[in-house]
């Protein structure tokens, strides 16, 4: 059985952490390994130069650990950073990592502030799959090397452009990719290549086909793109296409260019450029047989390495769902309720059904966060989030909007009234009459709600969102606990 | 103004301050950070300690390797760089609750309070550096006063016969006769150390290169230099203030590395007109 001495590791680690540097325009990166309490060891770094030393981490630094992006402002750094980064990072985010067989820390330095959206589920997705590769080192150094002399012979004997582009391992090109993409043929360094991706796109008009993903494109990262660049500076129009390369565990991606330039030229564009596109997937689909070959080898004494790839697939999976999910209640994120409800409007539209909006809000949550604390007010948004779970139905949305607010979706078909809404919801509020008890005094939580319908008072969701708030909130203005159902002509009409 | 009670809180009974032998005194005015260097531990300061003590709270600590715990504070692996003493220095302060001090420092000890307000450039006022060099070796355009060839020599030496290199190295060093008091102290200092820790730590040392980070350097920085400094040549000195933009330099009337012991008054004279 192959096994990796602990340099190939920070050489196969740093790979990875150079490419979720790229990706998350950070400044720098490094995982650490070894007991938070104690001084943990540098397990691999972007920049190198900071692998095998050992790293006080203060515990305020510790403390930003999920956190997102965090100012350092007021966080003591070990000082090697400064003269490891050739400035003091400004911001800083960090994941804890589950390593064998100690604790382990990623965390990503910038400069300057950060775009912070894309950039925490990103790197969540990243650093999980860093922990199945961690767990499973040795499965995948085999895996590799068979992948690795399979590619070559392909690679050698094609007259396209092709790069094979390996999170893990590396990249490796041919002789058409690197002059086109205008680096030595022996770049292995994954960085440096979808560096010269990205410089060579920038340089170019970029046409894409209908119904294909755009390269680069949020939602390619698993999809097969294609595009065409056109560079009349270099006489150039290329036809690019990416494919993931999905069935084994290591992220990748091989990039095919093709010249289609004097189709192009001839206005055959699409015909032409479909038959370019046949004859690369053939070329692939024979590429992909033979992976699935050496893979039906290599699973033969390889046992763990299924078991591995579920691990990464359902770490992928609890990446996409925390993008969606609230943490603290389980229930769906804004972002996810705002999909839901466009989904149900598109769908009541089409059967004539329409939607109810139940725009929810505690009364005197503040009270009880203040008086009793944080940990108390976020039992109670749990005790709320299990009681709207279990007095509405399976097939409604239901969702934490922030703060105390939480919003509810309901399908009504068309037999069904406005009145079996309205029982319902009233129904939900008494059960939120919630008694929370302090040391002095009981404090009464309930719930204003405001209740909208679609079609009736609006014909999107973000209207029909507004209204519901705008009614819950009138119910906020008549002292709370009180569910009102909104009405076109602005003054709603209470149901309680 | 009284300081916080910074020796009262439990701080100086933490691990970490014990381990370093973090010591006090009085609270008689701002606290005043005192780092020793190469060869020696924080008794170094004791000429220069009665001078100051009115005036200031003094805190001194003994780096690691060095002083009473120097074997069992000492790990080569993690003291290969000068910046985990930057990091002990910054954690200690911040154990004990400091959110600000002066600062100074002799040879190495400057470089290690300069990493530290780089780090954490609020919680310096000002730093004062004696004897301070960012590089020891010289390079391109720049005189650090050895080439690796000395420093080998030196490793050498230090691993061949460590007392006989002593014997060799502090009068030099201190620039004194080998009898007198300062050389004879320093000598002591040297062979209290253990001689794997004194040769890792002067490896460390010689080979570091802090050039890089002196732009980055914000608080009011004041080099104080010697004459004759086996270690650190005129042009270090001239370099230091081009490089750090908030330094002043002062050529003190002194020869050697170790004013603070071949000249206690000389040091404390500046000190007490540069912190005042």
């Amino acid at each position: 059985m192959h096994t990796n001495s602990p340099q190939d590791n920070a050489v196969v680690l740093s790979d990875l952490l150079e490419l979720l540097t790229a990706a998350l325009r950070a400044d720098g990166i490094l995982v650490s390994a070894g007991s938070s309490s104690g001084e943990p060891d540098v397990l691999a770094s972007v920049p190198a130069g900071l692998v095998g030393r050992r790293l006080p981490l203060s515990t305020g630094l510790l403390a930003t650990c999920g956190l997102g992006v965090h100012t350092t402002t007021d966080l003591l750094l070990p000082s090697a950073m400064t003269g490891w980064l050739g400035f003091r990072p400004a911001f800083v985010a960090s994941l804890k990592i589950d390593l064998p067989e100690s604790e382990g820390c990623l965390f990503a330095w910038w400069k300057n502030q950060p775009a912070e959206d894309t950039l925490i589920a990103s790197l969540l997705t990243n650093a999980t799959r860093l922990v199945a590769d961690l767990g499973s080192r040795e499965t995948e150094a085999v895996a590799l090397s068979y992948m690795k002399d399979r590619f070559d012979a392909v690679l050698d004997n094609v007259s396209l452009g092709i790069a094979f582009v390996n999170l893990l391992r590396g990249s490796r090109l041919n002789d058409v990719a690197a002059d086109i993409l205008g680096i030595p043929v022996a770049t292995t360094d994954t960085a440096a290549v979808v560096a010269a991706m990205q410089r060579v796109r920038a340089a170019c008009t970029i046409e894409t086909e209908e119904g294909v993903p755009a390269a680069l494109s949020a939602n390619a990262s698993n999809a097969s793109t294609a595009e065409y660049w056109i560079d009349p500076a270099r006489n150039l129009v290329l036809r690019v296409e990416s494919h993931p390369v999905s069935s084994e565990k290591t992220p990748g991606r091989f990039w095919v260019f093709t010249d289609v330039k004097p189709l192009w030229d001839s206005n055959e564009k699409v015909k032409s450029s479909n038959d370019v596109l046949q004859r690369n997937i053939a070329l692939l689909a024979e590429e992909m047989e033979r992976r699935i070959e050496a893979e039906a080898q290599l699973r033969e004494f390889n046992l763990g390495l299924r078991q591995k790839n579920e691990e990464l697939e359902i770490a992928k999976l609890e990446s996409d769902l925390i993008a969606n999910q609230d943490s603290l209640t389980g229930l769906a994120n804004r972002r996810r309720f705002r999909r839901g409800l466009e989904e149900m409007i598109t769908s009541a539209h089409r059967k004539g059904d329409r939607v109810a909006v139940v725009y929810l809000d505690l009364d005197r949550f503040k009270t009880v966060n203040d008086i009793l604390g944080h940990e108390r007010g976020d039992q109670l948004l749990r005790t709320v989030a299990d009681t709207l779970t279990q007095v509405l139905r399976k097939d409604d949305l239901i969702a934490r909007l922030g703060g105390d607010e939480f919003g509810c979706a309901m399908t009504l078909r068309s037999d069904s009234t406005l009145t079996q809404v309205t029982a319902l919801v009233q129904q939900l509020g008494q059960r939120l009459n919630i008694p929370v008890e302090s040391p002095d005094q009981i404090i009464h939580v309930s719930a204003s709600i405001g209740i909208a319908l679609y079609p009736d008072d609006a014909e999107d969701a973000v209207h029909l969102l507004r209204a519901a708030d705008n009614a819950m909130y009138l119910g906020k203005r008549h002292g709370g606990n009180e569910v009102i159902v909104f009405t076109r002509r602005n003054d709603s009409v209470s149901a309680n | 103004m009284p300081n916080p009670d910074y020796a009262g809180n439990a701080g100086l009974s933490s691990p970490r301050c014990l381990r370093h032998n973090v010591t006090l005194t009085a609270p008689n005015g701002p606290l005043l950070v005192l780092l020793h260097g190469f060869g020696t531990d924080q008794t170094v300061w004791r000429k220069v300690l009665p001078s100051l003590e009115p005036h200031f709270q003094i805190l001194r600590l003994d780096l690691a390797g060095a002083g009473p715990n120097g074997p069992a504070s000492f790990d080569p692996a993690r003291y290969d760089h000068i910046e985990s003493h930057a990091d002990d220095l910054l954690l200690i302060l911040d154990e004990l609750g400091i959110d600000q001090c002066l600062f100074a420092g002799a040879s190495v000890g400057s470089m290690i309070g300069m990493v530290a307000a780089i780090e954490h450039p609020r919680l310096f006022r000002k730093l004062i550096f004696i004897g301070a060099s960012p590089r020891y070796l010289n390079d391109t355009g720049y005189i650090g006063g050895f080439e690796q060839q000395d420093l080998d020599q030196i490793y050498e030496a230090m691993s061949n016969d460590y007392q006989g290199w002593i014997s060799g190295f502090a009068p030099l060093a201190v620039r004194g006769l080998p009898d007198s008091a300062p050389v004879k102290e320093f000598s002591e200092s040297l062979f209290a150390l253990r001689p794997d820790i004194a040769l890792s730590s002067a490896r460390t040392i010689f080979q570091s290169d802090f050039r890089r980070q002196l732009p980055l350097v914000q608080p009011p920085v004041v080099l104080l230099q010697t004459q004759n400094d086996i270690a650190v040549p005129d042009a270090v000195g001239q370099y230091l203030k081009s490089h750090i933009r908030t330094a002043t330099l002062e050529v003190l009337p002194v020869e050697g590395h170790f004013p603070h012991l071949a000249a206690p008054e000389v040091v404390s004279e500046s000190l007490l007109r540069h912190l005042h």
